[in-house]
């Protein structure tokens, strides 16, 4: 990806990169609502050059999901 | 301001950065204008990238976005007016007017097709009457999309009804309904996602995820489209364009390249500028004031206008000239004058970057359209460009240009307005002096031979003579410059010949891509220094007048030089360097080499 993962999440989420880590997830993140949702799947998408099944989209819970997600479709990503 | 516009225009086009902007906006927004939408899909973020695109044209907005999928409640509902809407977008997809056309019209009949159709529309002409009764608003009302294919392939235009009938049938309904409505007017959605692409933007994946129809990523384009509206609303429509020459109107320099170097053609190289002009003479017929900004020696530029054969703009369709020397934004503000109209009403177009940035920093209320450096590009980027935009187009805006051309007349104006130096400053100019070696042979006989308007004498030199100055033991440097932009390159030429009891500069010349920055002194300046370190008393140097090099006519003049004599085949000049101390620019840095 051209940018860094929890720099794209940071921006959409609203908190600072270093709070980010595999557990955050909507039910601890009120900023994770359904539109920053599409907000994050527009700017991966973008920044990877990937598009990904709305199936795999729909399974992401946290930031860990996330990070599978990315393995499954062979991105390069750093955090 | 803590928001540089900078920035803000470098990320505008980004929708989580908008997001971020619009939080900063709205603490500095002043006197903004009501935005009310009204949708059947969701468009969160819009408002976002609505403010920062606004922003970035000096417009500031209060949004009113309405309850998801309830605009006939909006409408009818007295609550929407308290908002009093400056002008109000009605943002609607057909598909949510009627999901079943699409994938059922091949088995209704074309009677209950047009029901359908002019049922749906009269429904919405019904809310928009409704509007028109309690709000002087305006109203933008979006045109129906073609979603998909049709279902029917290359057999849907064979059909009494086919869904792209269907579709054109209800979007000239609408067109035809406000043709002579000053309140309404057509966004044409349709069109304008076609320009962006459909596959890309009007995502099904969102939609079934979110019923967000319209990918996030095309927000910022859309606020950018809008700009089409929210411009004329806020009254900044732009009146004048202020137009460079050079590799602006044409491709080449025309004081290097001569009029047969020039590339402006109908067909084949040049037809970009063809083009370009065409789009600048029609954009003059609507009213567009055309004005000229230029560093060229006028008679070169008046050349081109009378004796190129595709010159498609004249002399005449410009209400005003500045070709000269002088700095590009004192040009400009004299221009303002001239024509009378604000800085703010005008837009700047130039290939030159450095131009680009002069304007901006010295006068920010200048509009600085970023032409991209293909060429090609220039005229749809123009086409793209919002801000002559109107509401209303009257005779008088049809005839404007020509009255300004009766009312035309010259006025001087004196004094530097601008601080030139803080400009230059900001330009992070550096430059090195270099011997001429070996390998510096062929670009300096190559700039002899090129170099008409920034060159004292006009001697041409084959790398041969270069070669026999060295090995008499004349002195030859070469410049190489740069700046935030990039290098220039070997870009300037001096040679001093050793006539034993003084010095003569036999050579001093500059590539015009880096003159206006005040590099000519310093390399001159540093050349008298190195002159005066080798213990040279005297130096002499000749301007020999050419049609070209009337700008260099008292370059001398500045360096302590006195004109010891004066003809009409050449100036000289002396100068003693007891008398000489190099004062360097603090805004160039000079290189060590």
């Amino acid at each position: 990806m051209q940018e860094k993962l929890y720099d794209i999440l940071a921006k959409i989420l609203e908190i600072s990169r270093e709070e980010i880590n595999d557990n955050i997830s909507p039910e601890n993140t009120p900023t994770w609502d359904s539109f920053n949702a599409v907000m994050m799947v527009a700017e991966l998408e973008k920044s990877s050059g990937t598009k990904f099944d709305m199936a795999d989209v729909m399974a992401v819970k946290n930031v860990g999901d996330i990070k599978k997600v990315l393995d499954k479709y062979k991105v390069k990503y750093e955090c | 301001m803590g928001l540089s516009k900078k920035k803000v225009i470098a990320e505008s086009n980004r929708i989580s950065s908008c997001i971020q902007f619009a939080k900063e906006i709205d603490k500095i927004a002043k006197l903004p204008k009501n935005i009310a939408i009204l949708s059947n899909f969701t468009i969160q973020g819009l408002a976002e990238c609505l403010k920062t695109k606004s922003f970035i044209h000096d417009i500031f907005l209060n949004i009113y976005e309405g309850e998801y999928g309830q605009w006939q409640q909006e409408i009818l509902n007295n609550k929407f007016y308290q908002f009093k809407p400056d002008i109000i977008f009605l943002f609607l997809d057909l598909y949510g007017l009627d999901q079943d056309i699409s994938f059922h019209y091949n088995e209704m009949s074309a009677k209950k097709l047009k029901e359908i159709k002019e049922e749906k529309a009269n429904e919405l002409l019904q809310f928009i009457n409704h509007l028109k009764d309690k709000t002087k608003a305006k109203i933008i009302i979006s045109n129906a999309v073609k979603n998909w294919p049709p279902v029917m392939g290359i057999f849907d235009h064979k059909l009494s009804k086919g869904i792209n009938k269907i579709i054109d049938d209800y979007n000239n309904y609408l067109l035809e309904n406000f043709q002579d409505d000053k309140q309404v007017f057509i966004f044409n959605f349709n069109e304008w996602l076609g320009h962006i692409g459909k596959r890309n933007f009007w995502y099904d994946k969102y939609f079934f995820m979110a019923d967000m129809k319209l990918s996030p990523e095309a927000f910022p384009m859309l606020a950018e489209e809008w700009m089409s509206f929210l411009i004329p609303l806020a009254g900044k429509k732009k009146k004048c364009l202020v137009l460079d020459l050079d590799n602006t109107l044409w491709g080449g320099i025309i004081g290097e390249d001569g009029l047969a170097g020039i590339k402006l053609a109908p067909t084949g190289e040049g037809q970009q500028y063809y083009y370009f002009q065409k789009l600048l003479l029609s954009l003059s017929k609507r009213g567009i004031m055309l004005a000229i900004n230029s560093k060229n020696n006028k008679e070169d530029a008046k050349e081109v206008f009378a004796k190129h054969p595709h010159m498609i703009l004249k002399e005449s369709d410009f209400l005003a000239c500045r070709i000269n020397w002088d700095n590009k934004a004192k040009n400009m503000q004299e221009l303002a004058q001239e024509l009378n109209i604000g800085l703010e009403s005008m837009v700047f177009i130039d290939d030159d970057p450095v131009n680009r940035e002069l304007i901006r920093e010295t006068l920010p209320e200048v509009t600085v359209l970023d032409l991209p450096t293909d060429s090609t590009q220039y005229l749809r980027t123009l086409l793209d460009y919002k801000g002559f935009n109107t509401f209303e187009f009257t005779e008088e805006d049809k005839k404007r240009s020509k009255m300004y051309l009766q009312e035309k007349k010259r006025k001087e104006f004196q004094g530097e307005v601008i601080d030139i130096d803080s400009f230059l400053k900001g330009l992070n100019l550096r430059i090195s002096i270099k011997t001429v070696t070996d390998l510096l042979i062929p670009r300096s006989a190559q700039l002899t031979q090129k170099t008409n308007q920034f060159n004292l004498t006009t001697y041409r030199y084959q790398e041969e003579d270069i070669k026999k100055f060295i090995e008499e033991g004349h002195k030859l440097w070469v410049l190489d410059v740069a700046d935030k932009f990039g290098e220039y390159g070997i870009t300037g030429l001096c040679i001093a010949k050793d006539l034993e009891d003084k010095w003569e500069i036999d050579t001093m010349l500059l590539s015009c891509r880096i003159l206006g920055k005040k590099i000519e002194e310093q390399f001159f300046g540093f050349i008298l220094d190195e002159l005066k370190k080798i213990k040279a008393k005297s130096v002499l140097a000749c301007y020999k007048p050419t049609v070209k090099n009337s700008q260099v006519r008292d370059f001398y003049n500045s360096f302590n030089f006195k004109k010891i004599k004066s003809a009409d085949n050449e100036d000289v000049w002396q100068c003693e360097l007891v008398d000489f101390v190099f004062k360097p620019h603090e805004f160039i840095e000079i290189i060590d080499q």
